[in-house]
């Protein structure tokens, strides 16, 4: 038995999605006007890596099926999305997939959109993804940030208290290098300092269709 | 009362639809006597700061009031240049406890004969001092925070985050209990400071106006009017009249989604969370117009001081007016549901009880005052010329519990919805532009202080040519915050979470 479970953590170790920054979120970052507030000062580093071609053709296929600005954004493209990520999560995750939720000091403006994906019109819990309780029993964990100085401890120590294979998902362009927060006395510019990412998802804050293909990207 | 508070005028001049706001130049021990005044005269504290006078080269502390028939208040008063201290003020306005202990972190400025050494926003990872303009910080002491502990045959404590089981922001909770009835709680904050106040200094005005609109996401654009509304004034400058009412359509927009968001999490916690989703997809809804009109799902960077990012055209006003006919239309059907709704109002109705002679004793601000009795709304404040109408009337509920913070957030998603309305035919109305121009009094600092969805929320600047060269923002929770430690006493542990969103208080807000 202990064997068998050592295989399926040892599988799921494998399947583990490469490192930051090799990936990085198709989300739009364009804002109103079209100016990148909130994107603010990112230094050239940050700026994303060549993508593979597979990785490429899975972006592409959401960027053009990503709206932001419709009024009411066809079902079909959630549902697309969620299929996606159904297909995903039977495989790899015996059909659910728990994630548990860090705010490491964001503005709050992150966590209302994690909200949203649980509203009807999102409803994630049909695919299989659920919001836990407790590190113990998480998959995922999504991180928003910039990580507070004062947050440091509490996000190590979840991250600590994860089963593998201890996915970690940053949402937020302050997840990915302070946003406009940048250069604080009291934050860490990237959450990659504290815990290993696996994904970001941009924006500010990233909208729920950004964040459930967020989701599906990282899960490889 | 009056006549003492007039003899230290030193202007007066307006913010928002015409409020009067009055400058008061005292000396420091006169602070006391002032702060018991307005206390006595059911009025409230909104803030206290330290801040650079470049001029005179010193510092000034400065202390916002507000009185509900009258008008807002800052009193200010030069501080020593050698061993500056500050006077406590928390008898009489308990949140000063926080907020002095806040300022001696940021600015090493201490309180005279204050007892409560412990940190608040410093957790021991960053020097104190951080704001002084000569740079002369202090190593701080890491601590072990000392919570006040009860004893007693079978009490015992229950420690509850900073990371907490649902999807919202980071705060430690200490209960101290007997069996399951609740004795005591004790909060301790400061997990999400960001600096924002350092950050603030020095920064061109409009990506301050950015970054202020981060404090605390929900109420972004609260943050950016008060922000831009204290820039104007700073400069003098008057913005057009098309432009004003635009804002003010942001902000009850910000408001009505926020509320139904609000209501549905409480229904949630009340066991009831098919009825919560229709909550969640009317916001969902409103979210999504917002994306549309404002090209932003909560309309951050949509305002800027002197001039608006986002205009809105004739054509998003017509389809809004359609939107509002459906949104109110089902949330008058679901506000029939939660008032009938037995089961539910037997969970709500006397839980978390605030009353009226409480609030007034802890300042509060905002909806958590409003739904204890106590009126004091920006917007109703009587104008200062007299004739400028207000917008809306005074609103309260009585019994300051869960069920009564519930209706107030319903009358007043209603009110904004009014509100709304009467904007946009304002807007359409104005056919000729009023043109922006100088105002003929520029200010050394500009206040800006906009009712929130939670409650006033208060920016204090001072420009420097296109810069910021400092500026205090402030947030409703700090009052508010401690509305909840009174709340929860006797209740049970498991009304917690339903007395706490009851509240929904922001801890961004306080922590910046
Ligand atoms: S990314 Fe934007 S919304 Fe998210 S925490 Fe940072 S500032 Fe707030």
């Amino acid at each position: 038995m202990w064997q068998l479970t050592k295989n399926i953590i040892q599988q799921l170790g494998r399947k583990r999605p490469r490192l930051f920054p090799q990936l990085i979120s198709p989300a739009r970052e364009t804002r109103a006007n079209g100016d990148q507030r909130g994107a603010l000062h990112c230094s050239p580093l940050d700026s994303p890596a060549p993508l593979s071609p597979l990785q490429a053709a899975e972006i592409s296929y959401f960027k053009s099926k990503i709206q932001t600005e419709t009024l009411i954004p066809s079902h079909d493209n959630i549902q697309q999305i969620g299929a996606a990520l159904s297909t995903k999560i039977k495989k790899q995750f015996n059909r659910a997939l728990s994630i548990r939720l860090v705010d490491a000091g964001s503005c709050n403006g992150c966590e209302l959109e994690i909200q949203a994906i649980n509203n009807p019109y999102y409803n994630i819990e049909q695919f299989g993804i659920h919001f836990v309780a407790s590190p113990r029993h998480a998959d995922m964990l999504l991180v928003t940030a910039p990580v507070s100085k004062n947050m440091r401890d509490a996000l190590l120590k979840t991250y600590e208290a994860m089963p593998f294979p201890k996915l970690v998902i940053a949402i937020g362009n302050c997840a990915q290098c302070g946003g406009v927060f940048k250069d604080s006395y009291a934050i860490l510019n990237t959450v990659n300092e504290v815990i290993p990412i696996n994904y970001i998802i941009k924006g500010c804050p990233p909208t729920p269709i950004d964040i459930m293909s967020g989701i599906l990207i990282a899960l490889g | 009362m009056m006549d003492h508070l007039k003899q230290y005028i030193i202007h007066s001049t307006s913010f928002s639809n015409n409020k009067p706001l009055h400058f008061l130049d005292v000396p420091l021990s006169e602070q006391l006597n002032i702060a018991a005044l307005i206390k006595n005269n059911q009025g409230v504290l909104l803030t206290e700061w330290v801040a650079p006078n470049q001029t005179t080269k010193s510092t000034h502390w400065f202390t916002l009031y507000l009185l509900s028939d009258a008008s807002i208040y800052c009193v200010q008063s030069p501080l020593k240049q050698t061993r500056p201290t500050i006077l406590d003020l928390s008898s009489q306005f308990p949140v000063c406890n926080r907020l002095q202990r806040a300022i001696y972190e940021l600015t090493r400025i201490p309180t005279r004969h204050f007892k409560d050494k412990r940190y608040w926003l410093n957790h021991g990872y960053f020097p104190l001092g951080i704001l002084r303009d000569n740079g002369s910080t202090k190593p701080a002491r890491t601590l072990h925070y000392a919570f006040k502990k009860v004893t007693g045959d079978g009490a015992h404590e229950i420690p509850v985050g900073p990371v907490h089981a649902g999807i919202i922001e980071p705060g430690h909770f200490r209960f101290s209990v007997v069996g399951e009835r609740i004795l005591k709680l004790e909060e301790r904050f400061g997990y999400t400071h960001k600096g924002i106040h350092q950050l603030l200094k020095n920064k061109y005005i409009e990506d301050a106006s950015t970054l202020i609109g981060r404090v605390s996401g929900d109420s972004t654009v609260a943050y950016a009017l008060a922000f831009a509304q204290a820039c104007e004034q700073c400069r003098g400058y008057i913005t057009n009249s098309n432009v004003i009412l635009e804002r003010n359509i942001f902000l009850e927009r910000e408001r009505l989604m926020n509320h139904i968001g609000d209501i549905g999490a409480i229904i949630n916690d009340a066991g009831l969370p098919a009825l919560q989703s229709s909550f969640s997809c009317l916001k969902e809804r409103l979210l999504r117009y917002n994306a549309h009109y404002m090209k932003h799902r909560y309309m951050m960077d949509c305002i800027t001081p002197f001039s608006q990012n986002m205009r809105l055209s004739h054509t998003p006003l017509k389809s809004m007016i359609t939107e509002l006919i459906e949104i109110e239309k089902e949330l008058r059907s679901l506000h029939k549901i939660v008032e009938t709704h037995g089961g539910l109002q037997d969970r709500l109705q006397t839980t978390g009880i605030i009353s009226t002679e409480q609030a007034h004793q802890l300042g509060l601000l905002g909806l958590t005052a409003k739904a204890s009795g106590i009126d004091l709304d920006i917007r109703c404040l009587p104008p200062m010329d007299g004739i400028t109408p207000n917008f809306i009337s005074a609103r309260t509920t009585i019994t300051g519990d869960v069920a009564a913070r519930v209706e107030m957030r319903f009358k007043e998603s209603f009110d904004s919805i009014n509100l709304i309305r009467k904007f946009i035919k304002q807007l359409e109305a104005n056919t000729s532009l009023t043109h922006d121009h100088e105002h003929t009094l520029p200010t050394k600092i500009g206040i800006g202080i906009v009712e929130g969805f939670r409650g006033p929320v208060t920016v204090i600047v001072s420009l420097d040519n296109n810069r910021v060269e400092w500026c205090h923002f402030h947030d409703p929770s700090w009052q508010n915050w401690l509305a909840v430690e009174y709340a929860i006493f006797n209740n049970i542990v498991a009304d917690f979470p339903l007395i706490n969103k009851s509240f929904n208080l922001s801890y961004s807000g306080q922590d910046s």
